[in-house]
Protein backbone atom coordinates (compact mmCIF):
# COMPACT_ATOMS: atom_id res chain seq x y z
CA UNK A 1 0.00 0.00 0.00
CA UNK A 2 3.06 1.91 0.93
CA UNK A 3 4.38 1.59 -2.50
CA UNK A 4 1.06 2.40 -4.22
CA UNK A 5 0.79 6.00 -2.26
CA UNK A 6 4.19 6.56 -3.46
CA UNK A 7 3.09 5.81 -6.93
CA UNK A 8 0.52 7.31 -6.70
CA UNK A 9 2.62 10.76 -6.09
CA UNK A 10 3.06 10.39 -9.95
CA UNK A 11 -0.61 11.04 -10.57
CA UNK A 12 -2.06 14.55 -11.47
CA UNK A 13 -4.96 15.36 -9.73
CA UNK A 14 -7.33 18.59 -10.90
CA UNK A 15 -9.03 18.72 -7.12
CA UNK A 16 -12.02 21.29 -8.75
CA UNK A 17 -13.95 22.43 -5.29
CA UNK A 18 -16.91 23.15 -5.52
CA UNK A 19 -16.23 26.23 -8.06
CA UNK A 20 -19.31 28.23 -9.15
CA UNK A 21 -18.76 30.27 -12.18
CA UNK A 22 -18.27 33.70 -11.54
CA UNK A 23 -17.51 36.65 -14.12
CA UNK A 24 -13.78 37.30 -13.52
CA UNK A 25 -13.21 40.40 -15.53
CA UNK A 26 -12.23 40.77 -18.99
CA UNK A 27 -11.23 37.80 -20.68
CA UNK A 28 -8.62 37.39 -23.77
CA UNK A 29 -10.73 35.03 -25.28
CA UNK A 30 -8.06 32.15 -27.09
CA UNK A 31 -4.89 33.32 -25.08
CA UNK A 32 -1.23 32.88 -26.72
CA UNK A 33 1.29 31.93 -24.43
CA UNK A 34 1.44 33.11 -20.96
CA UNK A 35 3.44 32.81 -18.10
CA UNK A 36 1.45 31.43 -15.16
CA UNK A 37 2.42 30.76 -11.72
CA UNK A 38 0.40 28.23 -9.51
CA UNK A 39 -2.61 30.30 -8.40
CA UNK A 40 -0.55 33.35 -10.12
CA UNK A 41 -2.26 35.99 -12.61
CA UNK A 42 -1.98 35.07 -16.10
CA UNK A 43 0.34 37.81 -18.03
CA UNK A 44 0.23 37.26 -21.71
CA UNK A 45 3.16 37.52 -23.71
CA UNK A 46 2.28 36.58 -27.19
CA UNK A 47 -0.75 37.55 -29.21
CA UNK A 48 -3.48 34.26 -29.73
CA UNK A 49 -1.42 31.47 -32.26
CA UNK A 50 -4.58 29.76 -33.23
CA UNK A 51 -7.74 32.26 -31.80
CA UNK A 52 -9.66 34.45 -34.22
CA UNK A 53 -11.65 36.91 -31.66
CA UNK A 54 -14.98 39.13 -32.80
CA UNK A 55 -14.65 42.15 -30.37
CA UNK A 56 -18.38 42.20 -28.99
CA UNK A 57 -20.23 44.79 -30.09
CA UNK A 58 -21.50 47.87 -28.87
CA UNK A 59 -24.03 47.27 -26.11
CA UNK A 60 -25.97 50.66 -26.03
CA UNK A 61 -27.88 49.43 -29.16
CA UNK A 62 -31.31 50.23 -28.06
CA UNK A 63 -32.09 45.98 -29.48
CA UNK A 64 -30.56 45.20 -26.63
CA UNK A 65 -33.00 46.87 -24.01
CA UNK A 66 -35.23 43.94 -25.52
CA UNK A 67 -32.82 41.52 -24.20
CA UNK A 68 -33.06 42.73 -20.85
CA UNK A 69 -36.86 43.74 -21.05
CA UNK A 70 -38.84 40.46 -18.73
CA UNK A 71 -41.93 41.03 -20.98
CA UNK A 72 -39.97 40.58 -23.76
CA UNK A 73 -39.77 36.75 -25.40
CA UNK A 74 -36.27 37.75 -26.23
CA UNK A 75 -35.11 37.77 -22.68
CA UNK A 76 -35.85 34.09 -22.80
CA UNK A 77 -32.71 32.33 -23.42
CA UNK A 78 -32.97 29.05 -22.85
CA UNK A 79 -33.94 26.04 -24.58
CA UNK A 80 -34.43 22.92 -22.36
CA UNK A 81 -33.89 18.88 -23.95
CA UNK A 82 -34.99 15.44 -22.71
CA UNK A 83 -32.99 12.89 -21.78
CA UNK A 84 -30.41 12.25 -24.32
CA UNK A 85 -32.06 13.99 -27.03
CA UNK A 86 -31.09 16.95 -29.29
CA UNK A 87 -34.65 17.65 -30.73
CA UNK A 88 -36.03 21.26 -30.15
CA UNK A 89 -39.26 20.89 -28.50
CA UNK A 90 -42.48 23.00 -30.34
CA UNK A 91 -42.44 24.67 -27.07
CA UNK A 92 -39.51 26.63 -27.53
CA UNK A 93 -40.03 27.23 -31.47
CA UNK A 94 -41.66 30.46 -30.83
CA UNK A 95 -38.27 32.18 -28.68
CA UNK A 96 -35.63 30.63 -31.10
CA UNK A 97 -37.94 32.34 -34.24
CA UNK A 98 -38.06 35.97 -32.06
CA UNK A 99 -34.11 35.42 -32.06
CA UNK A 100 -33.67 34.55 -35.39
CA UNK A 101 -35.67 37.70 -36.39
CA UNK A 102 -33.71 39.77 -34.01
CA UNK A 103 -30.63 38.19 -35.21
CA UNK A 104 -31.55 39.16 -38.79
CA UNK A 105 -32.56 43.03 -37.90
CA UNK A 106 -29.17 42.92 -36.02
CA UNK A 107 -26.91 42.10 -38.61
CA UNK A 108 -23.94 43.51 -36.89
CA UNK A 109 -24.90 41.46 -33.58
CA UNK A 110 -23.06 37.74 -32.27
CA UNK A 111 -24.77 34.82 -29.86
CA UNK A 112 -22.81 32.07 -28.53
CA UNK A 113 -25.05 29.71 -27.92
CA UNK A 114 -23.51 27.61 -24.74
CA UNK A 115 -24.93 23.43 -24.75
CA UNK A 116 -25.50 21.88 -21.70
CA UNK A 117 -26.01 18.43 -20.43
CA UNK A 118 -26.69 17.00 -17.15
CA UNK A 119 -24.11 14.71 -14.99
CA UNK A 120 -24.81 11.42 -15.80
CA UNK A 121 -21.83 9.84 -18.18
CA UNK A 122 -18.19 10.79 -19.67
CA UNK A 123 -17.47 14.51 -18.94
CA UNK A 124 -15.99 15.01 -22.66
CA UNK A 125 -19.03 12.58 -24.07
CA UNK A 126 -21.30 14.78 -22.12
CA UNK A 127 -19.19 17.94 -23.71
CA UNK A 128 -19.93 16.45 -27.43
CA UNK A 129 -23.77 15.81 -26.40
CA UNK A 130 -24.10 19.72 -25.00
CA UNK A 131 -22.36 20.68 -28.48
CA UNK A 132 -25.16 18.93 -30.52
CA UNK A 133 -27.73 20.74 -28.36
CA UNK A 134 -26.01 24.19 -29.38
CA UNK A 135 -25.63 23.06 -32.71
CA UNK A 136 -29.81 22.41 -33.07
CA UNK A 137 -30.90 26.11 -31.58
CA UNK A 138 -27.78 27.28 -34.15
CA UNK A 139 -29.27 25.39 -37.05
CA UNK A 140 -32.83 26.48 -36.74
CA UNK A 141 -31.43 30.21 -36.36
CA UNK A 142 -29.60 29.63 -39.77
CA UNK A 143 -32.75 28.18 -41.16
CA UNK A 144 -34.27 31.10 -40.30
CA UNK A 145 -32.48 33.40 -42.17
CA UNK A 146 -29.31 34.28 -38.99
CA UNK A 147 -25.90 34.08 -40.84
CA UNK A 148 -23.32 32.10 -39.97
CA UNK A 149 -20.93 34.86 -38.87
CA UNK A 150 -23.47 35.55 -36.07
CA UNK A 151 -23.51 32.47 -34.29
CA UNK A 152 -20.98 30.45 -32.29
CA UNK A 153 -22.16 27.19 -30.97
CA UNK A 154 -20.19 25.94 -28.03
CA UNK A 155 -20.64 23.53 -25.25
CA UNK A 156 -20.12 23.75 -21.05
CA UNK A 157 -20.85 20.06 -21.35
CA UNK A 158 -21.71 18.61 -17.51
CA UNK A 159 -19.25 21.58 -16.56
CA UNK A 160 -21.12 24.67 -15.60
CA UNK A 161 -24.65 23.13 -13.93
CA UNK A 162 -27.22 25.57 -13.24
CA UNK A 163 -28.50 23.02 -10.97
CA UNK A 164 -26.16 21.82 -8.84
CA UNK A 165 -28.11 19.15 -7.55
CA UNK A 166 -28.32 15.05 -7.93
CA UNK A 167 -31.71 14.31 -8.84
CA UNK A 168 -34.38 14.55 -11.88
CA UNK A 169 -35.37 17.97 -11.16
CA UNK A 170 -31.56 19.07 -11.10
CA UNK A 171 -30.62 16.81 -14.75
CA UNK A 172 -34.08 18.40 -16.15
CA UNK A 173 -32.48 21.68 -15.43
CA UNK A 174 -29.23 21.54 -16.84
CA UNK A 175 -29.95 19.74 -19.93
CA UNK A 176 -30.13 23.42 -21.98
CA UNK A 177 -28.89 25.40 -24.56
CA UNK A 178 -28.83 29.08 -23.74
CA UNK A 179 -28.24 31.95 -25.80
CA UNK A 180 -26.08 34.92 -24.59
CA UNK A 181 -25.07 38.09 -26.19
CA UNK A 182 -22.38 40.55 -26.33
CA UNK A 183 -21.55 41.54 -22.68
CA UNK A 184 -22.83 38.13 -21.77
CA UNK A 185 -20.15 36.09 -22.43
CA UNK B 1 0.99 12.43 -0.52
CA UNK B 2 2.21 16.18 -1.44
CA UNK B 3 0.16 17.74 -3.93
CA UNK B 4 1.66 20.80 -6.31
CA UNK B 5 -0.95 22.63 -8.03
CA UNK B 6 -0.07 23.02 -11.62
CA UNK B 7 -2.94 25.50 -12.91
CA UNK B 8 -5.05 27.67 -10.16
CA UNK B 9 -8.33 28.62 -12.42
CA UNK B 10 -12.08 29.96 -11.25
CA UNK B 11 -13.01 28.21 -14.60
CA UNK B 12 -13.55 24.34 -14.55
CA UNK B 13 -10.14 22.25 -16.20
CA UNK B 14 -10.83 19.08 -17.28
CA UNK B 15 -9.10 16.12 -19.90
CA UNK B 16 -5.43 16.50 -18.40
CA UNK B 17 -3.57 14.15 -20.82
CA UNK B 18 0.43 13.86 -19.84
CA UNK B 19 2.91 14.25 -22.68
CA UNK B 20 4.75 11.06 -23.11
CA UNK B 21 8.05 12.41 -21.29
CA UNK B 22 6.22 13.87 -18.79
CA UNK B 23 7.40 17.35 -19.22
CA UNK B 24 3.78 18.77 -20.55
CA UNK B 25 0.04 18.37 -19.77
CA UNK B 26 -2.28 19.03 -22.13
CA UNK B 27 -5.86 20.29 -21.15
CA UNK B 28 -9.46 21.67 -21.49
CA UNK B 29 -10.24 25.09 -20.13
CA UNK B 30 -12.69 27.07 -19.96
CA UNK B 31 -11.41 30.63 -19.03
CA UNK B 32 -12.92 31.73 -22.62
CA UNK B 33 -16.54 30.33 -22.00
CA UNK B 34 -15.98 27.84 -24.36
CA UNK B 35 -13.46 24.55 -24.39
CA UNK B 36 -10.19 25.80 -25.65
CA UNK B 37 -7.09 23.33 -25.69
CA UNK B 38 -4.13 24.04 -23.86
CA UNK B 39 -0.34 22.59 -23.38
CA UNK B 40 1.60 23.38 -20.49
CA UNK B 41 4.66 22.86 -19.68
CA UNK B 42 5.30 22.07 -16.13
CA UNK B 43 9.11 22.93 -15.01
CA UNK B 44 8.20 26.72 -17.25
CA UNK B 45 4.79 27.46 -16.33
CA UNK B 46 4.39 28.68 -20.02
CA UNK B 47 1.42 27.22 -21.89
CA UNK B 48 0.03 27.55 -25.02
CA UNK B 49 -2.72 27.35 -27.16
CA UNK B 50 -3.04 24.43 -29.38
CA UNK B 51 -6.76 24.43 -30.84
CA UNK B 52 -9.08 27.63 -30.40
CA UNK B 53 -11.42 27.41 -33.31
CA UNK B 54 -15.39 28.27 -33.88
CA UNK B 55 -17.15 25.54 -31.65
CA UNK B 56 -15.45 23.90 -28.99
CA UNK B 57 -12.09 22.07 -28.79
CA UNK B 58 -11.42 19.31 -26.78
CA UNK B 59 -10.25 15.79 -25.58
CA UNK B 60 -6.67 15.87 -26.45
CA UNK B 61 -4.23 12.91 -26.53
CA UNK B 62 -0.41 12.66 -27.08
CA UNK B 63 0.65 10.49 -29.54
CA UNK B 64 3.70 8.32 -28.47
CA UNK B 65 6.37 10.24 -29.78
CA UNK B 66 4.77 13.55 -28.35
CA UNK B 67 4.85 14.70 -31.86
CA UNK B 68 1.06 15.37 -32.30
CA UNK B 69 -2.05 15.30 -30.35
CA UNK B 70 -5.55 14.11 -31.18
CA UNK B 71 -8.45 16.27 -30.40
CA UNK B 72 -12.05 16.80 -31.02
CA UNK B 73 -13.32 20.28 -32.66
CA UNK B 74 -16.35 20.77 -33.73
CA UNK B 75 -15.17 23.88 -36.28
CA UNK B 76 -16.95 22.03 -38.79
CA UNK B 77 -20.01 21.39 -37.32
CA UNK B 78 -20.93 18.08 -34.89
CA UNK B 79 -17.89 16.88 -32.26
CA UNK B 80 -15.08 15.23 -34.98
CA UNK B 81 -11.20 13.67 -34.38
CA UNK B 82 -8.62 15.94 -35.65
CA UNK B 83 -5.12 15.33 -35.18
CA UNK B 84 -2.91 18.32 -34.53
CA UNK B 85 0.91 19.02 -34.56
CA UNK B 86 1.97 19.50 -30.75
CA UNK B 87 2.31 23.57 -31.60
CA UNK B 88 -0.79 23.94 -32.36
CA UNK B 89 -0.18 24.00 -36.59
CA UNK B 90 -0.89 21.36 -39.24
CA UNK B 91 -4.85 20.50 -38.31
CA UNK B 92 -5.70 17.95 -40.40
CA UNK B 93 -9.23 15.79 -40.10
CA UNK B 94 -9.21 12.43 -39.10
CA UNK B 95 -13.24 11.22 -38.94
CA UNK B 96 -15.93 11.97 -40.88
CA UNK B 97 -19.11 10.40 -38.92
CA UNK B 98 -22.81 11.98 -38.84
CA UNK B 99 -22.61 11.66 -35.51
CA UNK B 100 -20.52 12.58 -32.18
CA UNK B 101 -17.06 11.29 -32.24
CA UNK B 102 -15.01 11.70 -29.26
CA UNK B 103 -12.44 10.42 -26.27
CA UNK B 104 -9.31 9.95 -28.79
CA UNK B 105 -6.45 7.65 -27.46
CA UNK B 106 -3.65 6.62 -28.75
CA UNK B 107 -2.53 2.62 -29.26
CA UNK B 108 1.22 2.50 -27.84
CA UNK B 109 2.66 1.31 -31.11
CA UNK B 110 0.88 4.82 -32.36
CA UNK B 111 -1.12 2.72 -35.21
CA UNK B 112 -4.69 3.63 -34.11
CA UNK B 113 -6.53 5.88 -32.48
CA UNK B 114 -9.44 4.47 -30.17
CA UNK B 115 -12.49 6.64 -29.48
CA UNK B 116 -15.84 6.80 -28.60
CA UNK B 117 -18.73 7.16 -31.30
CA UNK B 118 -22.75 7.15 -31.64
CA UNK B 119 -22.41 6.48 -35.09
CA UNK B 120 -23.66 3.18 -34.30
CA UNK B 121 -26.97 4.69 -32.29
CA UNK B 122 -25.35 4.38 -29.04
CA UNK B 123 -22.38 5.47 -27.22
CA UNK B 124 -19.56 2.89 -28.20
CA UNK B 125 -15.98 2.22 -28.58
CA UNK B 126 -14.26 2.03 -32.24
CA UNK B 127 -10.82 2.41 -33.02
CA UNK B 128 -9.70 3.76 -36.86
CA UNK B 129 -5.87 4.01 -38.02
CA UNK B 130 -3.82 6.88 -36.95
CA UNK B 131 -2.92 7.62 -40.83
CA UNK B 132 -6.70 7.33 -41.94
CA UNK B 133 -9.10 4.87 -43.06
CA UNK B 134 -12.06 3.09 -41.74
CA UNK B 135 -12.95 3.30 -38.31
CA UNK B 136 -13.92 -0.35 -36.59
CA UNK B 137 -16.12 -1.13 -33.76
CA UNK B 138 -14.91 -2.58 -30.56
CA UNK B 139 -17.33 -2.56 -28.28
CA UNK B 140 -20.48 -4.46 -28.51
CA UNK B 141 -22.04 -5.40 -25.29
CA UNK B 142 -24.58 -2.60 -23.63
CA UNK B 143 -25.86 0.66 -24.49
CA UNK B 144 -23.02 2.99 -23.45
CA UNK B 145 -19.37 2.08 -23.21
CA UNK B 146 -16.79 5.13 -23.60
CA UNK B 147 -13.68 6.63 -22.08
CA UNK B 148 -11.27 3.97 -23.83
CA UNK B 149 -7.70 4.08 -22.28
CA UNK B 150 -5.20 1.67 -23.50
CA UNK B 151 -2.44 -0.33 -21.27
CA UNK B 152 0.97 0.19 -21.94
CA UNK B 153 1.85 -3.05 -23.63
CA UNK B 154 -1.50 -2.22 -25.87
CA UNK B 155 -3.13 -6.11 -25.04
CA UNK B 156 -6.20 -4.19 -22.87
CA UNK B 157 -8.19 -2.14 -23.02
CA UNK B 158 -9.85 -0.13 -19.78
CA UNK B 159 -13.12 1.54 -20.17
CA UNK B 160 -16.35 2.78 -18.42
CA UNK B 161 -19.33 0.90 -18.91
CA UNK B 162 -23.16 1.62 -17.73
CA UNK B 163 -24.57 -1.49 -16.10
CA UNK B 164 -28.53 -0.69 -15.04
CA UNK B 165 -27.70 3.03 -15.51
CA UNK B 166 -24.24 2.36 -13.03
CA UNK B 167 -20.66 3.63 -14.70
CA UNK B 168 -18.05 1.46 -13.76
CA UNK B 169 -15.22 0.42 -14.74
CA UNK B 170 -14.69 -2.70 -17.69
CA UNK B 171 -11.44 -4.19 -19.28
CA UNK B 172 -11.19 -6.30 -21.86
CA UNK B 173 -8.55 -8.23 -23.76
CA UNK B 174 -8.33 -7.05 -27.19
CA UNK B 175 -6.75 -10.48 -28.71
CA UNK B 176 -10.19 -12.42 -27.50
CA UNK B 177 -12.05 -9.48 -26.91
CA UNK B 178 -13.09 -11.30 -23.68
CA UNK B 179 -14.46 -8.15 -21.26
CA UNK B 180 -15.15 -8.15 -17.59
CA UNK B 181 -16.12 -5.61 -14.65
CA UNK B 182 -13.38 -4.40 -12.52
CA UNK B 183 -15.79 -2.01 -10.19
CA UNK B 184 -18.88 -2.57 -8.73
CA UNK B 185 -19.19 0.75 -7.45
CA UNK B 186 -21.82 3.57 -9.65
CA UNK B 187 -19.96 6.45 -10.81
CA UNK B 188 -16.71 5.54 -11.63
CA UNK B 189 -14.65 7.63 -14.17
CA UNK B 190 -11.59 8.67 -15.95
CA UNK B 191 -9.33 5.43 -15.69
CA UNK B 192 -6.16 5.57 -16.68
CA UNK B 193 -3.24 2.59 -16.40
CA UNK B 194 -0.05 3.09 -14.28
CA UNK B 195 3.23 3.16 -16.54
CA UNK B 196 3.84 -0.57 -14.92
CA UNK B 197 0.33 -1.64 -16.99
CA UNK B 198 -0.36 -3.44 -13.16
CA UNK B 199 -2.96 -0.73 -11.65
CA UNK B 200 -6.11 1.43 -13.06
CA UNK B 201 -6.00 4.87 -11.35
CA UNK B 202 -9.84 6.56 -11.77
CA UNK B 203 -12.16 8.36 -10.28
CA UNK B 204 -15.19 7.56 -8.19
CA UNK B 205 -17.59 8.93 -5.95
CA UNK B 206 -18.52 7.99 -2.05
CA UNK B 207 -20.47 10.00 -0.08
CA UNK B 208 -21.43 12.39 -2.46
CA UNK B 209 -18.04 13.21 -2.74
CA UNK B 210 -15.09 12.55 -5.63
CA UNK B 211 -12.53 10.25 -4.83
CA UNK B 212 -9.16 8.91 -6.27
CA UNK B 213 -9.25 5.12 -6.50
CA UNK B 214 -6.85 2.54 -7.55
CA UNK B 215 -7.43 -1.03 -8.84
CA UNK B 216 -5.38 -3.74 -9.93
CA UNK B 217 -5.50 -4.79 -13.55
CA UNK B 218 -6.86 -7.67 -13.06
CA UNK B 219 -9.65 -6.65 -10.45
CA UNK B 220 -8.69 -8.66 -7.45
CA UNK B 221 -7.45 -5.16 -5.18
CA UNK B 222 -9.19 -1.95 -5.06
CA UNK B 223 -7.88 1.05 -3.05
CA UNK B 224 -9.51 4.75 -2.22
CA UNK B 225 -6.70 7.49 -2.09
CA UNK B 226 -8.47 10.32 -0.31
CA UNK B 227 -7.45 13.43 -0.56
CA UNK B 228 -8.34 16.00 2.35
CA UNK B 229 -11.24 18.16 2.00
CA UNK B 230 -11.71 18.44 -1.46
CA UNK B 231 -13.62 16.78 -4.44
CA UNK B 232 -11.16 14.61 -7.13
CA UNK B 233 -11.82 14.32 -10.51
CA UNK B 234 -10.34 13.32 -13.99
CA UNK B 235 -6.98 11.62 -12.49
CA UNK B 236 -4.20 10.48 -15.39
CA UNK B 237 -1.36 8.38 -14.53
CA UNK B 238 2.15 10.24 -15.45
CA UNK B 239 4.54 8.07 -17.37
CA UNK B 240 7.77 7.09 -16.08
CA UNK B 241 10.23 10.18 -16.26
CA UNK B 242 13.33 9.48 -18.55
CA UNK B 243 16.55 11.63 -17.32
Amino acid sequence: MQKLLKLSLLAIVLAIAGCKSSPSGPEQAGAGVEERSPGGEAKQVEPPAVAKVTPPAATEDSGIAALKDPKNILSKRSVFFEYDSFTVKDEFKPLIEAHAKFLVSHPQLRTLIQGNADERGSREYNLALGQKRANAVKNMLLLLGAKETQIESVSLGEEKPRNPGHDEAAWTENRRADLLYPGEF
Amino acid sequence: MNPQTALASREPIISPAWSPDGTRLAYVSFEAKKPVVYVHSLASGRRHVIANFKGSNSAPAWSPDGARLAVVLTKDGGSQLYLVHADGSGVRRLTSSGGIDTEPFFSPDGQYIYFTSDRGGSPQIYRIPAAGGDAQRITFEGAYNVSPRLSPDGNSMVYVARNAGRFQLAVMNLATRQTHLLTDSSKDESPSFAPNGRMILYATEIGGRGVLAAVSSDGRFRQRLSLAASDVREPAWGPFMKF
